[in-house]
């Protein structure tokens, strides 16, 4: 039967102490994923308003228009929904799939980054919370709330793997928000 | 009285030979009671053995299934760039069908930029999508609307079935869609029954009945209509015998199929039977069962098929070579209307509907699946990353659902356009027949691979050299110098000035290493940023002996290179050899902005029963600072718009703003150019593999395979969001603070508090006004 090799290392690593392993292009550690669940069938479908469609002109588009907080796409929006409902059932895994999908869509969208990040931290995977809540950062621009999320997402990551001092600033980066 | 001699000798003599003859008897008796006692023991336990074997395998894993990989899904949503002509294309891809009306699943309709869709069921590792019946809108480059058909509203996300693109197969290479007995539609088996086996539910495991009629039938018929065997013996046959035809193991097929009958219902005979039997070759690879067969000859699900294509299906049970409908449309034609009147004759289909059935073509689906080896590089990418978690029996034999992270069409395109690329280059490379290649694509937010070539030919499986030609970089490795002394703003900034001159080291094996630039030319005191973007060597061996070469090693594990680094002087003219593979995964942390990201191919894993097994996340740590990142990532725009990367402005936009760099080593051996666009991080290495000079800079060969594959593939230029503490200040050629209006004066990124202070001669009064000013207010807002 299928059987996963090195199971005493895959639950090491799973328990995050050999972090920088965690990192390389052939070694890496499968999510958790949770017991027993019923699969939520598809995305949602929710009316969505006359598209806001405006035509471009020129042959070649060069730029896509990053997607700024306030203008989402809606299938974008549909999948952060999804991904929330997923989250309060504890399907923990299904939900960071989904986002993962809209960080396909939207890859500079602050929004899903962080709510990634929060999955991770659920998920106590703290290293991996704090590198998304900086992802999440780099594309807050001026989100002031969702700065302040990100940093205080960070100092609670930094103080699970007892980094108390660099949790300390965190906390003072989010006062500033 | 005595009794006469003779006599008495006589009667003896019989008794003699009476005891003699009963002795005889009872000693053949007994050996015959013995050998039919030895016989008995030896039957039974041939018997027991047969059962046991019949047992063992029918209740255990009846088959090696083949893993199969999925490219990622396509996801349509309202916005998304793509034209009508792309996503019809798109739509080839994933097999649809364009039809005049949408009957079943995998069929479109098109209208000029309208279509109509019938979606297929996929069971993906977060929820099912249902089938449904959509229509799209396309308007200029972009889709403008999905609305569902049965609900008349828009969806917001429309997630199509994934493209297979390889498997893993088990030895003797079967491939099989398994099917459980309630998803194959009533008329297949009302059809194989009629003509296989028409007792099937009576017999029990042999059928005389069955012989006598099949001889009749085929009689009346001049022709071979039913077999003899029934379905349980063609099973045993298929599933515990070998090809071979002999009495003997006509006898044992008859016993097996009698312990199967005892043992079993005739339902999971059935089901067995529908998985196994034989129906047809596509190359290396066996179809088996009518789930694989079905998606093979009809590219549909089992249970969506009608009558006439079950039909087709069941008549290539009695040859499927000689039956082919690709090959031999007329004959599987012939042999489907007789399956059809067989059932029409039983009274297993109405009249009406035999007619309706019979007047349809056979409907063959111009699509086969994908050979195993279509994507030979990113299979092998997508297994040695499986190797952590999975054996390679795991991979051959428990049928996985491996979803990878290949983007169908970006490989598809880059293929095309490297083959390309590859044919015209090696006309000027040093010999037309050895000039090879490979390439690496991935995504840059999220570090998934989306394509790998191995080969110029990249459908040939063999040499994987994406992931195994491990080559010297050369000046590859410059941005990780240059990032390093970045790295220390207090003592170098993008306007720091180095010199660019000749210079000796001793090697630890004594001899004196002297570099040189690549134009012979040396060019005194330069910017940091002017040498990164001509990719001067002197300038770089200097600044890398001052950083330490120790400190652009850490540089560069930081960046994500696992292999072992040697600290010496050469490596900081890219004496460190390492695959395309590897160089994507250094290249992909700088395009990150600093944070490395394990490049993936795989997304998640599911059972065959789909249950979900693994799910590899995105995984990210910021490990490089991100305003030094940011620093040398706009030093390598530089090197695109005005260095060595120049020329790809040539064939593109300059509002592409890439960043990259490229990579010769000594002699023109290799060929390397890495870099990225607003949403793909891409290195392509060209070279031979018997490391003699190819002939070819790292911009004439390499960067010329880039440009080309990315005008294809992006849609999305290069936009640095600055950190927030990156400031823009003009400098002068002397390094000293500036405006705009001077003349020869550049603007650069300063990480703040690394910016010039003393003014320039050519600031006037007002200028140098307004910069006091300036300074003190910025002064005030940070107090």
């Amino acid at each position: 039967m299928l059987k996963i090799k090195n199971t005493p290392f895959a639950l090491l690593m799973v328990l995050g102490l050999t972090a920088c392993a965690d990192m390389s292009m052939y070694n890496q550690v499968p999510a958790p994923i949770e017991g027993t669940r019923q699969r939520q069938s598809e995305v949602n479908t929710y009316p969505i308003e006359t598209p806001r469609y405006e035509p471009i002109e020129q042959k070649q588009p060069v730029k896509q228009p990053i997607v700024a907080s306030t203008v989402r796409n809606p299938a974008v929006i549909a999948l952060l929904d999804d991904a929330q409902t997923n989250r309060q059932q504890g399907e923990l895994s299904i939900a960071a799939s989904k986002l993962e999908r809209a960080v396909r869509i939207a890859p500079q969208d602050g929004n899903v980054w962080h709510e990634l990040a929060s999955i991770r931290f659920q998920q106590n995977r703290f290293q991996s919370a704090e590198g998304l809540a900086k992802k999440s950062i780099v594309y807050s621009s001026n989100d002031r709330a969702l700065l302040k999320k990100n940093w205080l997402l960070i100092a609670n990551s930094r103080e699970q793997q007892g980094q108390t001092t660099s949790a300390a600033q965190a906390r003072v980066e989010a006062g500033k928000y | 009285m005595a009794k006469p001699k003779p006599r008495t000798k006589q009667s003896k003599k019989k008794q003699v030979k009476r005891k003699a003859r009963h002795k005889k008897q009872s000693f053949l008796r007994s050996i015959f009671f013995k050998i039919s006692l030895f016989l008995l023991v030896v039957t039974c336990s041939y018997v027991a053995y047969l059962d046991f074997t019949v047992r063992s395998q029918f209740e255990g894993k009846r088959w090696e299934l083949p893993a199969h990989v999925y490219a990622n899904p396509v996801e349509l949503f309202q916005g998304l760039h793509l034209s009508a002509s792309e996503f019809d294309e798109l739509l080839q891809d994933l097999k649809y069908e364009r039809r005049q009306t949408l009957n079943g699943s995998g069929v479109y309709k098109r209208s000029g930029s309208e279509f109509l869709l019938s979606t297929r069921k996929f069971e993906f590792w977060d929820g099912v999508e249902k089938a449904k019946t959509v229509k799209i809108d396309f308007q200029g480059q972009q889709v403008s609307r999905i609305v569902e058909l049965e609900s008349g509203r828009s969806i917001p996300l429309l997630r199509l079935d994934p493209v297979q693109v390889g498997s893993f197969y088990p030895s003797h290479k079967e491939d099989r869609v398994l099917v459980k007995l309630g998803d194959v539609p009533q008329t297949l088996i009302d059809g194989l029954l009629a003509v296989e086996d028409r007792d099937f539910y009576q017999h029990f495991g042999v059928s005389a009945k069955g012989i006598l009629r099949a001889m009749w039938v085929n009689l009346q018929a001049g022709s071979i209509v039913q077999g003899g065997s029934t379905l349980t013996q063609q099973l045993v046959k298929n599933f515990y015998l070998s090809p071979k035809r002999s009495l003997w193991r006509k006898a044992k097929e008859a016993v097996m199929a009698i312990i199967l009958e005892l043992r079993y219902e005739k339902d999971d005979i059935l089901e067995a039977y529908l998985n196994e039997v034989f129906l047809g070759q596509d190359g290396e690879r066996s179809i088996n069962g009518f789930g694989m067969a079905s998606v093979f000859y009809f590219n549909q699900p089992i249970i969506e098929l009608k009558p006439h294509q079950t039909a087709m299906l069941v008549g290539l049970v009695k040859g499927p070579s000689y039956f082919d409908p690709r090959r031999h449309p007329t004959r599987a034609l012939k042999r489907r209307n007789l399956v059809l009147n067989e059932m029409a004759k039983q009274g297993l289909l109405p009249d009406q509907q035999k007619k309706i059935a019979t007047g349809f073509g056979l409907g063959i689906s111009r699509f086969k699946q994908i050979k195993s080896s279509r994507f030979p590089a990113f299979l092998d990418l997508v297994k040695r990353q499986l190797s952590r978690d999975y054996n390679n029996e795991d991979l051959t034999s428990e049928g996985l659902n491996i979803f990878s992270t290949l983007d169908y069409t970006v490989q598809t395109k880059a293929e095309k356009v490297f083959t390309r690329q590859l044919d015209q280059l090696s006309k000027v490379s040093s010999d037309e027949e050895l000039l090879q290649g490979a390439m690496v694509i991935s995504r840059r937010e999220s570090g998934e691979v989306v394509a790998v070539i191995g080969d110029k030919n990249p459908q040939y499986n063999g040499f994987n050299r994406a992931l195994d030609a491990v080559r010297p970089i050369g000046s590859l490795v410059k941005p990780a110098v240059y990032l390093t002394a970045l790295l220390d703003s207090t003592r170098y900034t993008l306007a720091t000035r180095i010199k660019d001159e000749s210079i000796s080291l001793k090697q630890q094996s004594g001899e004196l290493w002297t570099p040189k630039n690549y134009d012979k030319v040396e060019h005194g005191d330069v910017t940091l940023q002017s040498a990164l973007v001509h990719s001067y060597n002197l300038a770089t061996v200097r600044l890398g002996m001052a950083l330490k070469v120790s400190n652009v090693k850490r540089t560069l594990e930081k960046l994500g290179v696992n292999r072992p680094i040697k600290p010496y002087p050469s490596l900081l003219l890219g004496a460190l050899p390492m695959s395309p593979v590897e160089v994507t995964q250094m290249y992909q942390t700088l395009a990150a902005g600093g944070f490395l990201m394990p490049l993936r191919s795989i997304q998640s894993i599911m059972a065959n029963d789909k249950t979900p097994l693994e799910r590899y996340p995105l995984a990210i740590r910021e490990t490089v600072d991100s305003s030094a990142t940011y620093l040398v990532n706009t030093a390598m725009q530089e090197v695109m718009r005005t260095g060595t990367g120049a020329s790809v402005y040539r064939y593109m936009s300059g509002e592409y703003n890439f960043a990259g760099k490229t990579g010769t080593t000594d002699e023109l051996r290799d060929s390397w150019f890495a870099g990225y666009s607003g949403d793909y991080v891409a290195a392509v290495w060209l070279g031979r593999d018997d490391n003699k000079p190819a002939n070819l800079t790292g911009s004439q060969g390499a960067l010329r395979v880039w440009a080309s594959v990315m005008k294809v593939i992006t849609k999305q230029g290069v936009d640095l969001l600055p950190p927030d503490d990156i400031v823009f200040v003009w400098v002068d050629q002397l390094g000293l603070r500036a405006s705009e209006s001077c003349v020869d004066a550049v603007q650069y990124p300063f990480i703040k508090g690394s910016e010039p202070l003393a003014l320039s001669p050519c600031m006037g009064v007002i200028d140098r006004g307004l910069e006091n000013a300036g300074r003190w207010f910025d002064g005030l807002m940070n107090e």
